[in-house]
């Protein structure tokens, strides 16, 4: 009697073990449970609302037109957030069908070879050649910042720099004219600066300029500068770093200066803010924004909309008439998706609407400034550590006030260290 | 019934099978541990011998594991960001443990007396904890800005300029230490009670009567008969300290410079960031290393030679 | 413990004083979560919003999809709890009141997990969960911390208070094993079970770091990944949205600890003084 009833015992408890694990199937099962020819092509990008609102759309309708086809669109936070997830999911060998990333990234994916050229079959064209003519003029004109070896790999969705933008009601009721009286260089900035930010109680409540907290834009807004100098932050083949040159020291210096000399800029007590302060009517100009910053703002900010105004990235006096470095973002597919043609039809679909795309202000818009702007810009090809190194010494100028040189310095020999254990050429270097 | 289940036959060699193997309640006991133990085979176990195991390896996911046996070690010590992380990270653990000694004891003192709405006290001391790091880091950064509540308050009542708290190498730190503190003392003034509590009475009536004052009583009754809290206290806020992680990813990001760059930061980014598999696993051995360290140091201070 | 006028009033300054120091953020997170965008950012500290908007709660339930992340972590916290909790049990009961070769090490091998920290097994554990296909399913979220080697001990140490008088008299009257432990340990054992149950759900309910690893979309989100979201935006951060949904990822859980604070009290001093 005793033996049965502990062996039923035991039954039980391994029954009730096997629930529990069970148990967690239950509450979440797996994917693709469906239908059976139905397919899920998985498409990540990284966030921004305007972009989002417009592609979800654009996969509905490719959904209505290919039924048996659904299409899992996953927004990460941010671009290096979607950059980590990419690299953990391709290492898994679980990476989605499409992508959207920057090209900074470009040379290191191809480098671990995610992505597929494109297939020129879904397009009807059997050339390149053909494929450029037949692609809107933005995305072909795009095409070779996506080529390698003769290959294409992308369908640019976004290319476009940052300049300046400046608040004009702020200018006015300082007594400025916003036509005339924006900031042409630093000096300038500085001048204009004093007139523009106002502070209570000893603090700074508007700032006349904002300096950007975020790794990414800070290091293209740097690079900009410090091209405008005449150096650069990598020497020109790529293999060691020259940023503690004069022309470093000296960007990161007018940076100090806005702070603690002309007093025009608070020290970011925020993480990863980009326009920092504009969208509240806290700051009069910022100089790390694009052209989709209008639709940006129309979505979120619709009483300082109004005011936004886009003028040429602020220059050096005697420096190069340049402006930001470019930066792009084009849909990839992968080389391990299970579904190639599906996914490079939802990339035509998604690629096609460049002229939806120009009016977000993803590509850049024919006005004046960005035409000069975005050609004189040259490429930006900074990837995430150098991101990070770069604005560790930057930080530390700038909120610790330690010397610039020093600071170079040191970013320099990790830099160095860093470019010396890279597997790859970094894109667009010799 | 289970009993169809199983002839006379089957019954009777299981029996016997049984009995030859263990004694029946052994053999239930085990069974009884047995899905946990496996649960941790499984999930605790062969991880760690894993960690161990790609520590002492160069693997980014994708290639085969590269045997560089310590490699990574020396590595990690050549490098000065490791250093860094070392050494925030050890700063940040003692200065909030230390810092828990103090408040929350005295936290505990005060709470230990019978007055009327003591409870509420109580119950509001602890509420913090309750909260999850993540929240109250949202909070406390939100508090923290040039323009925040903490800034602006100050100003209001001492007039002074805005500090820089998390945005400079001097203050972050420090900043997040006094959040911690805030969050955990609660906790900690808790179990601090619960040791106060078992204190007897008589030990102090009888140092009373002998005249001693309460700071005397303090020292030579309180402090000694709570050594054993101390040590459980330390362990764990030790442990808890260098395990941390949402605050610094969500107030600093490890910045400025790399004043706030833990261990726990570095292990992330260079697990999913830059998929450094070796270094991460041969990073979070280190700070395995450091919480034994410290614990031995805990049992050291506190050996406790007092029974009651 | 007669006391002086003056020495009752002083206790109650210093404990008013750091009551106030306890309360100010969390009535500020309150505060706050009620304002308009504007009255975050003011100079001049505004206490109390001007008047009480109720619009950011309904968008941080709705656009910004936090009623979707609630109900994950809800469902995740229960899972884990009830797991936590049948299998503490199941393995402190068997630790406590039987004797087997091998149990000490056994009990050794489970309390040293608790000293580990996840950070060493935190990318391991990924890599099995990935082989498993677990990355970004509630599997994931819930199996790997269906277990913890403080629930064991904390179940054990109780239940080897429980008098083995009770536990022999059901082996006399012909209970199975099985039926012992649920009919006689369990239900005796509420108060601990009571304890564990709501420190686990806290645990679960707060956790960030393996959800963050685990999860890949947006349908799958806890409330903790869901404040980071809004957290790392790069434009600005409506602190007011924000707040609220800080709100909401914190109130059940005062809630359940104003009802239930015995509950926890008792868990978190039994956990370890004689330890």
């Amino acid at each position: 009697m005793k033996l049965r009833k502990s062996q039923f015992s035991v039954l039980l408890v391994i029954v009730a073990v096997g629930v529990v694990f069970l148990g967690g199937n239950a509450a979440g099962g797996g994917q693709g449970g469906g239908v059976a020819e139905e397919i899920t092509i998985k498409y990540w990008r990284h966030a921004h609302q305007p972009a989002e609102e417009l592609e979800a759309r654009l996969i509905a309708e490719f959904e209505e037109q290919n039924p048996n086809v659904k299409v899992d669109m996953f927004v990460a936070t941010s671009t290096p957030d979607l950059h980590e997830k990419l690299l953990v999911a391709f290492a898994g060998g679980a990476g989605p069908d499409l992508f959207n990333m920057e090209h900074g990234k470009f040379a290191e994916y191809l480098s671990h070879n995610f992505m597929e050229p494109i297939k020129l079959d879904v397009f009807g064209v059997s050339s390149y050649q053909q494929l450029k003519q037949k692609l809107p003029e933005e995305v072909a004109a795009g095409l070779p910042l996506w080529e390698h070896q003769g290959k294409y790999y992308g369908l640019t969705t976004e290319i476009s720099c940052y300049t300046t933008a400046i608040n004009t009601g702020h200018f006015r009721e300082a007594g400025l004219d916003p036509e005339n009286d924006y900031p042409k260089t630093w000096k300038q900035l500085a001048e204009v600066g004093k007139k523009l930010v106002k502070t209570e109680a000893g603090e700074i409540v508007r700032q006349a300029y904002a300096l950007t907290s975020y790794p990414v834009t800070f290091t293209i807004v740097f690079e900009g500068m410090i091209r405008q100098l005449g150096s650069d932050i990598i020497s020109p083949d790529g293999s060691a770093s020259t940023i503690n040159s004069q022309a470093g020291v000296k960007a990161l210096q007018t940076l100090y200066d806005l702070v603690y000399v002309h007093k025009i800029t608070a020290v970011p007590s925020e993480l990863n803010r980009q326009g920092p302060g504009f969208e509240t009517g806290d700051t009069s100009v910022v100089n790390d924004v694009g052209p989709w910053y209008k639709a940006y703002l129309e979505n979120n900010a619709p009483s300082v909309a109004p005011y936004l105004k886009f003028t040429p990235n602020i220059r050096f006096e005697g420096g190069k008439d340049i402006g930001n470095p470019n930066y792009g973002y084009a849909l990839q597919v992968s080389r391990t998706s299970q579904h190639k043609d599906e996914s490079w039809k939802l990339a035509k679909i998604l690629a096609y609407a460049a002229k939806e795309r120009r009016d977000l202000g993803l590509f850049v818009p024919d006005v004046w400034p960005w035409p000069k702007e975005v050609s004189t810009g040259g490429s930006a090809i900074i990837p995430e550590a150098i991101n990070d190194i770069v604005f560790e010494a930057a930080t530390k100028v700038i909120y610790d006030k330690e010397d610039p040189q020093k600071m170079l310095n040191a970013a320099k020999t990790k830099m160095d260290k860093f470019l010396s254990e890279l597997p790859y050429k970094l894109y667009g270097y010799k | 019934m289970v009993s169809s289940l199983l002839t006379k036959m089957e019954k009777k060699s299981v029996r016997i099978l049984l009995h030859s193997v263990f004694s029946q309640r052994k053999l239930i006991g085990f069974l009884f541990v047995l899905p946990g133990v496996t649960f941790f085979f499984i999930f605790f176990f062969y991880p760690v011998l894993n960690a161990i195991i790609i520590s002492f390896t160069r693997w980014d996911l994708f290639s085969p594991k590269q045997f560089v046996g310590l490699g990574n070690f020396i590595e990690l010590f050549r490098d000065p960001d490791f250093g860094q992380a070392l050494k925030v990270s050890c700063l940040f653990a003692l200065g909030v443990c230390l810092s828990l000694w103090f408040v929350s004891l005295f936290l505990a003192l005060l709470i230990n007396n019978e007055l009327r709405m003591i409870n509420l006290f109580k119950t509001v001391y602890f509420v913090p904890s309750i909260l999850s790091l993540t929240v109250v880091a949202i909070i406390w950064a939100y508090m923290y800005r040039r323009l925040g509540m903490i800034n602006m308050l100050l100003k209001a009542l001492f007039n002074t300029t805005s500090i820089p708290w998390l945005s400079s190498s001097r203050y972050a730190l420090l900043s997040i230490v006094i959040m911690m503190l805030w969050s955990w003392a609660g906790y900690y003034m808790i179990i601090f009670l619960s040791g106060l509590q078992a204190i007897p009475i008589d030990l102090y009536e009888v140092a009373k009567i002998d005249g001693a004052n309460w700071w005397q009583r303090l020292r030579k009754i309180t402090l000694p008969l709570l050594k054993p809290t101390f040590l459980f206290v330390s362990i764990i806020s030790v442990i808890a300290s260098l395990q941390a992680f949402a605050p610094f990813l969500l107030m600093t990001s490890g910045g400025p410079g790399n004043s706030t760059k833990v261990i726990t930061l570095k292990i992330y980014e260079d697990a999913f960031f830059r998929l450094h598999m070796g270094r991460a696993a041969a990073q979070s051995m280190v700070l395995f290393v450091i919480m034994i360290l410290f614990s031995l140091v805990g049992f050291r201070l506190f050996r406790s030679e007092d029974t009651y | 413990m007669k006391r002086t006028i003056l020495q009752q009033t002083g206790l109650y300054l210093l404990l008013v004083i750091c009551a106030v120091v306890f309360v100010v953020p969390v009535f500020w997170m309150f505060s706050s979560s009620f304002k308009s965008l504007e009255n975050t950012l003011t100079v001049k500290i505004r206490w109390f919003p001007d008047k009480l908007h109720f619009e950011n709660y309904t968008e941080i339930w709705g656009a910004e999809s936090f009623e979707i992340f609630f109900s994950n972590s809800l469902i995740v916290a229960v899972a884990v709890t009830s797991a936590t909790l049948f299998i503490a049990s199941l393995t402190g009961y068997g630790l406590s009141k039987f004797d087997f070769p091998g149990k000490r090490i056994i009990f050794v091998f489970i309390m040293s997990t608790m000293m580990v920290p996840f950070q060493v097994i935190v990318v391991p554990l990924f890599i099995i969960v990935r082989y498993l296909g677990w990355i970004n399913t509630y599997r994931g979220l819930i199996i790997p911390a269906a277990l913890t080697g403080f629930g064991v001990f904390f179940m054990k140490q109780y239940i080897q208070t429980v008098s083995n008088e009770f536990v022999d008299a059901a082996r006399i009257d012909g209970c199975g094993e099985f039926g012992i432990f649920l009919r006689i340990i369990l239900p005796l054992s509420k108060p601990a079970l009571a304890s564990l149950g709501i420190l686990t759900f806290l645990g679960s309910w707060n956790n960030l770091l393996w959800p963050l690893i685990v999860v890949n979309s947006e349908k799958l989100k806890t409330l903790p990944l869901g404040l980071t979201k809004i957290m790392q935006s790069q434009y600005g951060v409506k602190y007011n949205i924000l707040m609220s949904g800080a709100v909401i990822a914190s109130l059940p859980m005062i809630v359940v600890f104003l009802i239930f604070q015995r509950g926890f009290v008792r868990g978190i001093t039994l956990g370890g003084l004689k330890g």
